[in-house]
């Protein structure tokens, strides 16, 4: 009697406890199962996110090309055969009122071709293709600064020889889109671009002396509707991998993006 | 050595709630576990009162000798917090069982210390009671954390911890105390065995309680660390 209790007793709490604990490891393995799964599901939605960007930032770049090469083949076109016509009036045939008129005409035509080339070449990025990221920073800086009151300085690293085409389009578009916001926004008068290129990953600093966007800023903004700018900033640094951080002090306002290449 | 050995077996169900309550005295908690706190504190004093009266009822005067309504307190007080606790979880919200079996033991409490055994004498039912009541509820978590195809509460939830401990302790003390007095009248030996194994099973249950307090950390209250790069 006393031995069956006994065992009774050891019976039950080792049935007891093997029924427990069978219990606490089949819901670890299931948690860990579904915490599988739920980082495949994450996976495939940040894959399916990649490819919703790359397929928008590619439809960006194929509308620029387009409107690039309507602007150079087209508007172009037709603005060079009306100033050929322009010029083929004959000047003695005006009187001085007149001639004043036709000179300040053919001078608006020559400043509206020059625009539209240099609007065609920034939204072409032949220079990008051709030169590289570098070269075409540097253009494109010179283009949007010059006649402007911005000093500008670049220090691009020159080891530095091209990733692959899509992600120097990207990382291109991204500092143009930079540039732009300093010199309309930030009021700065000094602006430096530099480079550096340390263990596979490219670092591109911008330095100016305007009142630039702190992180916050930047993390409002591109999510607001109107920032649309900061928003196509933030999808391109998505898909290339990279990261980009705003600071701002009372001396310089710096934007650094990093990305692997 | 062996005496120290002792000494932690026998205030085995002291200091893991005195080890579990001052993690909870130095760290702020993310998740809200008042109950659990509640009924730390509460445990604490009746198991420190009634140790204290098994150990040293020499000193104790006589009409105080007896502990076993402090064990009864705890068969009851255990159970009722545990299970409000667990009642208070979203994920066991839906399950009507559970409050029909918590009013029942509440029931069954009264019922059975009104009319059955009296709260001064140890009683194996309500300890039962209370086993049967918390596995349950503890079966019933985790098989819901099973089948619920989201995850319900990340891991290092302190119900995790909770639960567990509840758990193997409940599974343990359940065929310990269901031939408690069979054994000890028979066969007294295996019975101070089997009572040395529920005070392993309630170190368990105090540290894994201290461990879920201590993941469930937020920051210190009363300093804080620093940390240089």
């Amino acid at each position: 009697m006393n031995n069956n209790i006994t065992l009774l007793v050891i019976m039950g709490i080792v049935v007891m406890l093997g029924f427990m604990l069978s219990v606490l490891a089949a819901v670890f393995l299931n948690f860990r199962k579904k915490n599988q799964h739920r980082r495949a599901m994450e996976l495939l939605k940040e894959q399916q996110q990649n490819q919703l960007i790359e397929a928008a930032i590619r439809s960006e770049e194929t509308e620029r090309h387009r409107i690039s090469e309507t602007l150079h083949d087209e508007v172009g076109a037709i603005l060079s055969s009306a100033k050929l016509h322009l010029l083929g009036i004959k000047q003695t045939t005006l009187d001085e009122k007149d001639k004043k008129l036709h000179e300040k005409g053919a001078g608006l035509l020559n400043d509206v071709i020059k625009r539209v080339r240099g609007i065609s070449h920034s939204l072409h990025s032949n220079i990008l293709k051709e030169f590289g990221l570098n070269e075409a920073i540097r253009h494109f800086l010179q283009q949007v600064t010059g006649g402007t009151l911005i000093h500008t300085d670049t220090r691009l690293d020159e080891t530095y020889k091209g990733s692959t085409p899509e992600k120097d389009m990207s990382l291109y578009r991204i500092i143009q889109e930079l540039i732009n916001n300093t010199i309309k926004y930030a009021g700065a008068t000094t602006l430096e671009i530099n480079s550096s290129l340390v263990n596979q990953e490219l670092v591109v600093n911008l330095v100016h002396n305007g009142n630039g966007l702190s992180q916050e800023d930047f993390e409002t903004y591109s999510f607001r509707k109107e920032g649309l700018g900061l928003k196509n900033i933030r999808n391109r640094m998505l898909l290339l991998k990279g990261k980009i951080s705003f600071n701002k002090s009372s001396e310089a306002s710096t934007v650094r993006i990093s990305l692997p290449v | 050595m062996y005496s120290f050995y002792k000494t932690l077996l026998n205030w085995s169900e002291v200091w893991p709630l005195v080890l579990a309550l001052t993690i909870y005295f130095f760290f702020k908690q993310r998740e809200n576990i008042t109950i659990i706190v509640w009924l730390l504190g509460i445990s604490l004093l009746l198991h420190t009162l009634a140790t204290y009266i098994s150990l040293y009822t020499y000193r104790v005067p006589e009409p105080y000798k007896n502990n076993n309504i402090l064990y009864n307190l705890v068969a009851i007080i255990k159970p009722v917090l545990a299970g409000l606790y667990m009642l208070k979880l979203k994920q066991l919200k839906q399950y009507k069982y559970l409050k029909i079996t918590f009013s029942l033991f509440i029931v069954f409490t009264i019922c059975n210390f009104l009319f059955i055994e009296s709260i001064f004498n140890f009683s194996s039912n309500m300890v039962l009671a209370e086993s049967i009541l918390l596995l349950i509820f503890t079966l019933t978590f985790f098989l819901d954390a099973m089948i619920d195809d989201e995850i319900p509460l990340p891991l290092n939830h302190p119900a995790y911890f909770f639960c567990t401990a509840i758990g193997l302790l409940e599974c343990i003390n359940f065929f310990i105390y269901l031939f408690l007095f069979p054994v000890f009248y028979s066969n007294h030996e295996f019975a101070v065995l089997m009572m040395n194994i529920s005070s392993y099973a309630f170190i368990i249950y105090g540290l894994i309680l201290a461990t879920g307090l201590y993941i469930n950390r937020e920051q210190p209250r009363f300093f804080q660390f620093s940390r240089s790069i």
